[in-house]
């Protein structure tokens, strides 16, 4: 079976006299299997990285669960993917197996490290930096095509500073994939969504320990499910024209502009790591030299790339016009994900100014993420910020910050808020 | 002998007679005067297909056949903004005009043995992207109707086959973005054998009889050109003698594929004129268009697209000319 790619550009290709913006939403979906033709899946590598700092004993249930989930990890792999587990405190260490390096995954090696698991205790502190460290040095010893982490933590990164952290992210990036969750209510938003946008992952809280389980086997199971590694978004923009940005904006807003690696004058490739049978939606707008009415310009080529072979190719065009009905039309794609992002925007900067303090701002910027959210119907969101503010009207934005707010409702909140909805698409006519 | 006195040496050393005019390389002596002199009879045509090699707004050499300039995104131009086309006994200009940016219109000029044929087609400006229907409707039908002719030695077959293969090629034009306006244009084509001429079309440019007798073999598809036939209009339409909107034509968005056919057998020499409304605008009177008709075709061909820029070339403008000679009469 092989993967295919294939990709829908939602734009309005035409501009006014003088228009230089052009803004079109790419949705890529990969169907099927293996890109090769081969029929295996790509090879694998996966390291699961568990806090066992003193806060996981308490209560008792979060290392228990933690321990369960995985071993549920380890279950979900398939033969002879290559897999360790870490523990980590303010070190890392080597849970199985014993010495840093991977095993591939079989009946016995699953049975020892499962036994190994079932034997951690949860005892220091958290130094999140040690663990992508030492993860990151037991894939450099990895051939697989796709490596994938899980990092599960309880606490904020207190251990270490965050230029040490950043520079363990910065060391990581393109190296492999690590998808991050919060347990309990101490974890903070901000470091697991910085994981997760260095190293192309996922970022989440749970909200109670028993969901560690699922949330493991559904992160192993999707790592174990990508059949196309190491992807780009490759973006030809023309001689004259500027990218203002690429941003990744389903299933969550991800702005890659900074991450692009110039493959040419006009080229430029952006990161998005392993695809399996999945659709995101890219947001790409670029700003043109303006041509003459009745004119037109390919403003960018819009290109899926895995080891050097294309896999799907869209074009986003742009022509003049002086007919003001075709040049104001507002594409619906275009202006839904305009405010996803927003959304995602105001809802971190209005956290941002409660914890500071600073209510005004705090009340504004959260009232307009509850009118956002009421207009694109994205309910998820919604029901996150009514635990942060008491909604007086969600239409106009109308909002009081609530006084008791519990800090997991506050840094949930903040880790769901890149999470987009889609807009239903229109049935053509 | 090494070679022909009049066409140089042969094309492979073992060959014992010109390619070109059957002399014989061994004795010198020439083709044998009674015999027809041997030609091609497989078709050749050729069409104003752009064929520039760097892109008009930033100088940079076109990659592959890629529809954008890589340098600075301009769209690259499917035909040249002016050509003149000239086999002899078929001819044709096609000129982007005065007022067009682009010239959306498409000629193909071909001949397979002694037959002449052309193809005149017009890219609709409110589709998208009309000149690619249009070239692909050009080329296929020229190279359909040559090629159905070579095969049945009947010219209102090829015609109807040369319509058909035109309005697959001008449908398949159409990629899946399209949206309501896909590519789209008319299309005329002309055939001029020993002794019939024949002409076929779709929407509304044209075919003139320029004989002894001239006279416009066509009726456009359009609702002025129905309503002045004296034809009922399709069910739906205003009944508006003004109206240019075409009711038939050839794209994605049209089911139109069988030609309307005329044939005439005429008694003496004339011309052929197959042309787009932007000749036809300016000057459509038979007579008038029969008085500019002599001379090279070629030559006919330039004067009758100079009549339409001088008149203002509001349109683009493409014209092409077929001789059918008295018989045994020469092409002049």
């Amino acid at each position: 079976m092989t993967a295919q790619f294939s990709a829908e550009v939602d734009q309005n290709q035409y501009l006014p006299e003088g228009g230089r913006v052009v803004d079109a939403i790419v949705t890529v979906t990969a169907q099927g299997g293996d890109l090769r033709g081969t029929g295996a899946a790509p090879s694998a590598a996966e390291v699961i990285m568990v806090d066992v700092s003193g806060s996981m004993g308490m209560p008792a249930q979060k290392i228990a669960e933690a321990k369960k989930a995985t071993a549920i990890a380890i279950d979900t792999l398939r033969d002879g993917v290559a897999f360790a587990v870490v523990a980590g405190t303010t070190t890392a260490y080597m849970v199985y197996p014993p010495d840093a390096r991977m095993v591939p995954a079989s009946a016995q090696t699953r049975a020892e490290a499962k036994a190994a698991v079932a034997r951690l205790r949860a005892d220091g502190g958290t130094a999140m930096g040690r663990w992508l460290d030492l993860a990151n040095y037991l894939f450099a010893g990895q051939q697989a095509e796709v490596k994938h982490a899980i990092l599960l933590t309880d606490g904020q990164n207190q251990h270490e500073s965050p230029q040490d952290f950043q520079r363990v992210l910065s060391a990581c990036e393109g190296k492999f994939v690590c998808d991050s969750r919060g347990v309990g209510a101490d974890w903070v938003a901000r470091e697991l969504r910085l994981i997760a946008s260095t190293l192309l992952g996922t970022a989440d809280g749970l909200e109670d320990p028993a969901e560690l389980p699922a949330a493991f086997q559904t992160m192993t199971e999707a790592a174990m499910g990508k059949s196309v590694a190491d992807v780009s978004l490759r973006v030809w923009t023309p001689a004259s024209a500027t990218v203002r940005f690429v941003k990744q904006v389903y299933p969550q807003v991800e702005d890659l502009t900074g991450r692009r690696t110039e493959v040419s004058g006009r080229i430029g490739d952006y990161p998005t790591g392993a695809w399996g049978a999945e659709s995101r939606d890219y947001h790409v707008s670029v700003e043109v030299e303006p041509d003459a009415v009745g004119e037109e310009m390919l403003a960018a080529r819009v290109s899926l790339i895995s080891g050097g072979q294309l896999l799907t190719e869209k074009l986003v065009l742009a022509r003049w016009t002086d007919d003001t009905a075709l040049s104001t039309k507002i594409n619906p794609q275009v202006a839904h994900y305009t405010g996803q992002a927003e959304l995602a925007a105001v809802i971190q900067e209005g956290l941002k100014a409660r914890d500071a303090g600073d209510v005004d701002t705090a009340t504004a910027k959260l009232g307009r993420a509850v009118q956002l959210a009421a207009a694109s119907g994205h309910e998820g969101t919604a029901k996150l910020l009514a635990r942060v503010v008491d909604v007086v009207d969600a239409p106009t934005g109308t909002v009081r910050l609530k006084k008791q707010v519990a800090g997991v409702d506050a840094e949930i909140t903040n880790v769901r808020s890149v999470k987009t909805v889609r807009v239903k698409k229109k049935q053509e006519g | 002998m090494i070679g022909c006195p009049d066409h140089g040496p042969p094309s492979e050393p073992d060959h014992r007679f010109c390619e070109v005019c059957g002399r014989n390389l061994l004795t010198g002596e020439p083709a044998p005067q009674s015999e027809p002199a041997p030609q091609s009879v497989s078709p050749t045509w050729l069409s104003s297909r752009a064929a520039e090699p760097a892109c008009a707004s930033c100088g940079t050499a076109y990659v592959g056949d890629e529809a954008y300039c890589d340098h600075c995104g301009r769209r690259r131009p499917v035909g040249r903004e002016h050509a003149d086309l000239d086999l002899g006994a078929v001819a044709g200009v096609t000129d982007r005009g005065m007022r067009r940016r682009r010239n959306e219109d498409a000629i193909a000029v071909g001949r397979t043995g002694d037959v002449t044929a052309a193809v005149v087609c017009d890219g609709v400006s409110t589709s998208t992207h009309p000149d690619t229907a249009a070239y692909a409707a050009a080329e296929a039908g020229i190279a359909a109707l040559l090629a159905a002719f070579a095969h049945t030695a009947d010219p209102t077959r090829a015609t109807l086959d040369g319509a058909q293969a035109a309005a697959a090629a001008a449908r398949a034009t159409a990629g899946p973005d399209a949206g309501d306006s896909p590519p789209s244009c008319t299309y005329v084509s002309g055939i001029v054998t020993a002794d019939t001429v024949t002409v076929g079309w779709i929407g509304d440019s044209r075919a003139y009889w320029l004989g002894a007798d001239p006279a416009c073999l066509t009726v456009d598809d359009s609702v002025a050109g129905q309503l002045a036939a004296g034809r009922p209009l399709p069910p739906g339409l205003d009944a508006d003698p003004e109206s240019r909107a075409l009711i038939r034509w050839l794209g994605a968005d049209s089911d139109a594929t069988e030609a309307q056919v005329v044939s005439l057998r005429p008694a003496g020499p004339g011309r052929l004129l197959l042309c787009t409304d932007g000749l036809h605008d300016y000057l459509s009177d038979p007579r008038a268009l029969a008085a500019a008709a002599s001379g090279q075709l070629i030559d006919v061909a330039r004067r009758l697209t100079t009549i339409a820029l001088d008149g203002g070339g509001h349109d683009n403008v493409t014209v092409a000319v077929l001789s059918h000679a008295a018989s045994g009469g020469s092409v002049q």
